[in-house]
C-alpha cells in the first residue's frame, strides 16, 4: 500500500508541474497584465510602466518562464502582485476558511445524501420516492449563484433568520468563545446549505441507484429468507455494499467542493480561497493564480488517490499496486 | 445505523436552531457594539493603508480616516471650485511670481505615538512620492517641482528635493517650482498626505511596497486610528481621542465590511446590517425610496459620465503599424453626428435612470465646474430624420439587403460592452434598434472587464459603451490628447492639435477666470467634432441608514465630514470629546 501511494505521489509531481507550466503560459495569453490595474483615471501614467519593470514583465516570455522555474524549484512561488505578500501567506489566510466550509459541506452531503437515497430506494415507486426524485433533479439543476441570491432574499431580507454575508456579526469579538462559534455557525448556515445542497441531491440519486441494484441481489434475498428483520437487511447487508462505490465519490467531491466554494465565497462575502482565485484572475495576479492552481491541482490528485486507496480498503477484491 | 443518523441529524438541527435563536441572547453585547459602530460596505478590499502607494478608491477612503491633510479641501458648489481650508497648516502664502508656496504648520499636531508631526514628515513623504522605485500613483503631483539640472543647465525629470522642498524649521514648509503655476494647482499638488518619517525612515524603497507597515499603520494621525484589518473581510478604525485638527471623530468605531456581491450588499443595507451603500442601481433606488423609509437615498452628480465610443481612426491600420487613417465607418464627424442624433437618449434616461439619476451630457467638462462649463451648448437633439439626411450627405446609401453601404463597405459593426456594466447592457439594445432603423447593422458583444479595457486602450474596438470619472482639476490630456501612446483613455483615437493647445493654454493660466475661455472653446469643438457620442452624467446613488446623522456626500467623497457624523443609536455619554 505504502509503495503504491508513494508511486502515485511521485507520478503526480510531473503532472502538477505540467499543469503549472500550462497555467503560466495560458494566463499570459489573456489581454491585460498585472500592471494594467494602474492604468486608471487619477493614477500617473508612468506607474504602469514602472510596475511592469519591477514585476519583470518586460523580459521576454521565455526568460520570465525560466526565472519562474528557478524560483519554483526552490519552493518559492513568489509574491502576490496585487497584495504584495508572499503568495502562500495569502493562501494560508484563506485555506482554513475554505477547508472548514468544504468539510462541513461534505459531511452534510454524505449524511443527507445517503439518508435520502436509502429512503428513496426502500420506498421505491411511492409518492415519497417520486417527490424526492423530482426535488433532487430540481435542486441538482439549479445554478448555485441563483439559488444563493434567492436564499439571501428569502432568509435574510424577508424572514430575517440568517445574515446574508461575512463570517461574524459586528462586535463578535466581545462574545464568549461559545457565543462566537454560534455566531459563526449562524453566518455559515446559508453558504453551507447552498454548498451541500447540489451534492446531497446528486448523492441521493446515486445511493438510490446503488441500493436498488443491491436489493435485487441473491444474498439480500437469502438474508430475508433467513428471517432477518428488514432494518438489518437494509442497513447491515444492503447499505454496506451499496456504499462501496459511494466512497470513491468522497475523493472526487473534495476538489468539486473547493470550486463550488468559489461562487459561494463571493456571494456570501467569505474570505476563502475561492474569492482569492476570482480576484487573482481579475487582477491578472500571475503568482497568485499559479499558486492557486497548484493547490487545486494537488487537491484533485490527492482526491483521486484518496478515492483509489479507500476503494482498496473497503473492497477486499481490489488490490492496489 | 438509522439511530446514529437520526442522532447526528438531531444534534445538527439543535445546533443550528440554537445558533439562530442565539441572536436575541447575544443582543446585549453585540447590539451594544452595533449601536456605537458605523458599518460601511465596499465591494473591494483596500489595497493598503499607505497614502504613498495606495491606488484604489477603497484605500483612499481608509487613508482619509487615519491620516491628516496639510489642508482640507471643500467643494464650493456655487462656483465649482475647490476651496482649501486650514488643517495641519494654519496658514499659507503663495509668492507673487507663483513659483513658491510657504505653509505655516501648527506645532501641536502629533502622531498617535506622541511624536510631533513636522515639516520634515512632509518633505520625507514627498521624496517617497517622487521615488520611481516606489512608483507612487501620485508622482505626477511633483511635475512642476524644481528639477535637477543636466550639464547644460536644462531641467531633467528628477526632482531636486534640496531645492524643491525646504524645511527651515519644524513648522515651516516651502515648495518651489520651476515655473509659475496656477494658484489652484499649487494648492492641489501640495496637498499630498504625509506618513511618519520616524516610522518609515529605515524602510528601503525596494522593500517599501512589501512592508508590513502598509497593512498595519499603527502610527497615524487622523480623526480615527487604525484598529485592525482582516483582509477580504473588514477593517476597523476607532476614534482618535488625541486628534486636534480640528477634533476626534465623533463615532467611536467604524467598520468597513467587504461584500463583493451587489445583491448581498443591498440586502444588508435593507436589513440594517450595514449603514451605507454606494453605487445603488437606479431601479433599486426607486424601490428603496418607496419601500424602505429607514433608508435615505442621496445622489452625487457630475463625477462620472457614460459615452458611446466610435473609433475615429481605422483600428486595423493602427494595429498594423500605428498608422492614423480615418475609420471606414466612423471616420467623419457627419456620420458620428448622425449616430448621436439617431439615439433617443431621453428614452434611456426615463427607462434606466427613471428621469432622476442621470442627466443628458453635452461635453466631458463636468457641469459641476461651473466656472469652466459652457452652458450655451445644448445636447444633440433626437432627430432620426436629420440623422438619415446626414448619412446620405456623407455618401451612405441603402444596399440591396437594407444595410447602408459606401464604396462597397457595409455599415456593419460590433458594439462592445463590459461584463457587469448594467447601464451599458440596458443601452446597447436600444442603440442597436435605433441604428437598425437608419440601416446600420450593429451587433453587440460583451467582454470581460479587463479584456474590454485592454482592447479599448489598444484601439482594437470599433465601438463601445464606456464610462469615465473626471478628476477634480480639468486635464484633457489623458482623454483627448493627440499622442495616442500617452493618452490612455482616448480610445476613440481623436486627434486635434487645437485641443492639445487649449489644454496647455488653460493649464498655464495662473487664475481660473483666465483659463475658462479655453475650456469653453474646447467644449464647442467637442460639440462640433463629436469625438464620441456623449450619453449621460450618471449620479452616484448612495443609501444611508437613517440612524446616520450628518452625512454630506459630495463630489469629493461620499464620506465627506465623516469625522463629524454621529449615530442616533449612540448613547449620549459615548460621544467622544
Amino acid at each position: 500500500m505504502f509503495s503504491y501511494v508513494l508511486r502515485r505521489v511521485l507520478g503526480a509531481i510531473p503532472l502538477v508541474f505540467g499543469v503549472l507550466t500550462l497555467t503560466f503560459f495560458i494566463i499570459r495569453l489573456a489581454p491585460g497584465d498585472p500592471a494594467s490595474f494602474f492604468i486608471q483615471p487619477g493614477v500617473s501614467p508612468k506607474v504602469a510602466e514602472q510596475m511592469r519593470e519591477q514585476y519583470g514583465l518586460n523580459d521576454p516570455l521565455i526568460i520570465q518562464y525560466f526565472k519562474w522555474l528557478g524560483n519554483i524549484l526552490q519552493g518559492d512561488f513568489g509574491r502576490s502582485f496585487s497584495r504584495h505578500q508572499p503568495v502562500f501567506d495569502v493562501i494560508l489566510e484563506a485555506v482554513p476558511i475554505t477547508v472548514s466550509l468544504a468539510l462541513i459541506g461534505i459531511t452534510m452531503q454524505f449524511i443527507f445524501g445517503i439518508l435520502l437515497g436509502v429512503i428513496s430506494a426502500i420506498k421505491q415507486g411511492t409518492k415519497l420516492d417520486r417527490t424526492l426524485t423530482v426535488s433532487a433533479l430540481f435542486i441538482y439543476s439549479m445554478p448555485e449563484f441563483w439559488l444563493s441570491l434567492m436564499l439571501i432574499i428569502l432568509f435574510s431580507l424577508k424572514l430575517g433568520w440568517f445574515p446574508a454575508s461575512n463570517l461574524n456579526s459586528i462586535g463578535a469579538d466581545s462574545l464568549s468563545t461559545f457565543e462566537f462559534i454560534l455566531d459563526r455557525l449562524h453566518h455559515l448556515v446559508l453558504p453551507i446549505f447552498v454548498l451541500s445542497l447540489g451534492g446531497i441531491a446528486g448523492l441521493a440519486r446515486y445511493v438510490r441507484g446503488q441500493m436498488l441494484e443491491v436489493i435485487r441481489q441473491d444474498y439480500i434475498r437469502t438474508a430475508r429468507a433467513k428471517g432477518l428483520s428488514e432494518k438489518i437487511v437494509i442497513f447491515k447487508h444492503a447499505l454496506r455494499n451499496a456504499l462501496l462505490p459511494v466512497v470513491t465519490i468522497l475523493g472526487g467531491s473534495l476538489p468539486a467542493l473547493f470550486s463550488g466554494a468559489l461562487f459561494i465565497e463571493v456571494i456570501f462575502a467569505i474570505p476563502g480561497m475561492g474569492r482569492i482565485a476570482v480576484e487573482a484572475v481579475f487582477a491578472r495576479d500571475y503568482p497568485l493564480i499559479i499558486a492557486n492552481t497548484f493547490i487545486s491541482g494537488t487537491l484533485i490528485v490527492l482526491g483521486n488517490l484518496l478515492a483509489d486507496v479507500l476503494y482498496g480498503i473497503v473492497d477486499p477484491r481490489i488490490k492496489l499496486g | 445505523m438509522t439511530h446514529t443518523y437520526i442522532r447526528v441529524l438531531c444534534l445538527l438541527l439543535v445546533l443550528f436552531t440554537v445558533a439562530c435563536q442565539k441572536k436575541d441572547g447575544e443582543k446585549s453585547q453585540a447590539s451594544n457594539a452595533l449601536a456605537t459602530t458605523l458599518v460601511l460596505a465596499d465591494r473591494s478590499d483596500v489595497d493598503n493603508f499607505n497614502p504613498i502607494i495606495s491606488s484604489t478608491l477603497s484605500g483612499g477612503n481608509a487613508i482619509s480616516m487615519i491620516y491628516p491633510g496639510i489642508t482640507t479641501a471643500t467643494f464650493d458648489t456655487a462656483t465649482g471650485i475647490l476651496v482649501y481650508q486650514p488643517a495641519v497648516a494654519k496658514s499659507w502664502t503663495i509668492s507673487p511670481d507663483f513659483k513658491s508656496i510657504t505653509y505655516n504648520l501648527r506645532g501641536d499636531v502629533k502622531w498617535t505615538d506622541g511624536t510631533p508631526l513636522t515639516s520634515h514628515d512632509f518633505k520625507f513623504s514627498y521624496q517617497l512620492y517622487g521615488d520611481t522605485i516606489i512608483a507612487s500613483a501620485r508622482q505626477d503631483y511633483l511635475e512642476n517641482f524644481v528639477k535637477l539640472r543636466d550639464k547644460k543647465g536644462n531641467p531633467t525629470d528628477i526632482v531636486d528635493f534640496d531645492k524643491a522642498i525646504l524645511t527651515p524649521n519644524d513648522t515651516t514648509l516651502i515648495f518651489n517650482f520651476d515655473k509659475p503655476v496656477a494658484k489652484h494647482l499649487i494648492e492641489f499638488h501640495t496637498s499630498l498626505t504625509p506618513i511618519p518619517k520616524h516610522v518609515w525612515k529605515d524602510v528601503k524603497p525596494s522593500e517599501f511596497r512589501s512592508s508590513e507597515l502598509n497593512a498595519n499603520p499603527t502610527v497615524s494621525c487622523g480623526p480615527f486610528k487604525f484598529k485592525e484589518w482582516k483582509r477580504q473581510q473588514e477593517f476597523t478604525v476607532v476614534s482618535n481621542p488625541d486628534y486636534n485638527v480640528p477634533a476626534p471623530g465623533k463615532i467611536p468605531t467604524i467598520t468597513m465590511r467587504i461584500i463583493p456581491e451587489y445583491t448581498t450588499q443591498l440586502t444588508q443595507l435593507k436589513t440594517g446590517a450595514i449603514d451605507v451603500m454606494d453605487g445603488i442601481k437606479p431601479e433599486d433606488a426607486i424601490k428603496i425610496e418607496k419601500e424602505n423609509p429607514e433608508i435615505d437615498i442621496r445622489t452625487v452628480k457630475y463625477r462620472t459620465y457614460s459615452y458611446l465610443m466610435l473609433s475615429n481612426i481605422d483600428c486595423k491600420a493602427y494595429q498594423e503599424g500605428k498608422q492614423i487613417k480615418p475609420h471606414p465607418l466612423f471616420g467623419t464627424k457627419k456620420t458620428r453626428l448622425a449616430i448621436a442624433m439617431a439615439i433617443d437618449r431621453e428614452k434611456i434616461l426615463d427607462g434606466y435612470y427613471f428621469g432622476k439619476y442621470a442627466e443628458l451630457m453635452t461635453s466631458p467638462i463636468s457641469p459641476a465646474f461651473k466656472w469652466a462649463f459652457n452652458s450655451d451648448i445644448k445636447p444633440y437633439p433626437y432627430d432620426p430624420k436629420r440623422a438619415k439626411e446626414l448619412l446620405a450627405e456623407d455618401g451612405w446609401k441603402i444596399g440591396t439587403d437594407g444595410i447602408l453601404e459606401r464604396d462597397g463597405v457595409k455599415f456593419s459593426f460590433t458594439l462592445h460592452i463590459s461584463k457587469g456594466a448594467t447601464a451599458g447592457e440596458y443601452m446597447a439594445p436600444i442603440i442597436q434598434q435605433s441604428l437598425k432603423e437608419l440601416g446600420i447593422d450593429c451587433k453587440i458583444e460583451v467582454l470581460e472587464f479587463n479584456v474590454f479595457v485592454e482592447k479599448g486602450r489598444k484601439h482594437e474596438l470599433d465601438a463601445s459603451l464606456n464610462g469615465l470619472s473626471v478628476g477634480l482639476e480639468i486635464d484633457l490630456a489623458p482623454t483627448f490628447g493627440s499622442d495616442l501612446n500617452k493618452a490612455a483613455f482616448n480610445s476613440a483615437g481623436y486627434i486635434n492639435k487645437r485641443v492639445d493647445e487649449l489644454n496647455k493654454l488653460a493649464q498655464s493660466k495662473l487664475l481660473r477666470e483666465e483659463a475658462a475661455p479655453y475650456w469653453k472653446e474646447f467644449q464647442q469643438i467637442f460639440h462640433d467634432d463629436v469625438p464620441f457620442v456623449p450619453m449621460f452624467w450618471g449620479s452616484r446613488v448612495v443609501g444611508f441608514n437613517k440612524r446616520v446623522i450628518g452625512e454630506n456626500p459630495d463630489i469629493l467623497s461620499i464620506y465627506t465630514d465623516l469625522d463629524k457624523w454621529t449615530l442616533s443609536t449612540m448613547p449620549a455619554q459615548v460621544s467622544v470629546k
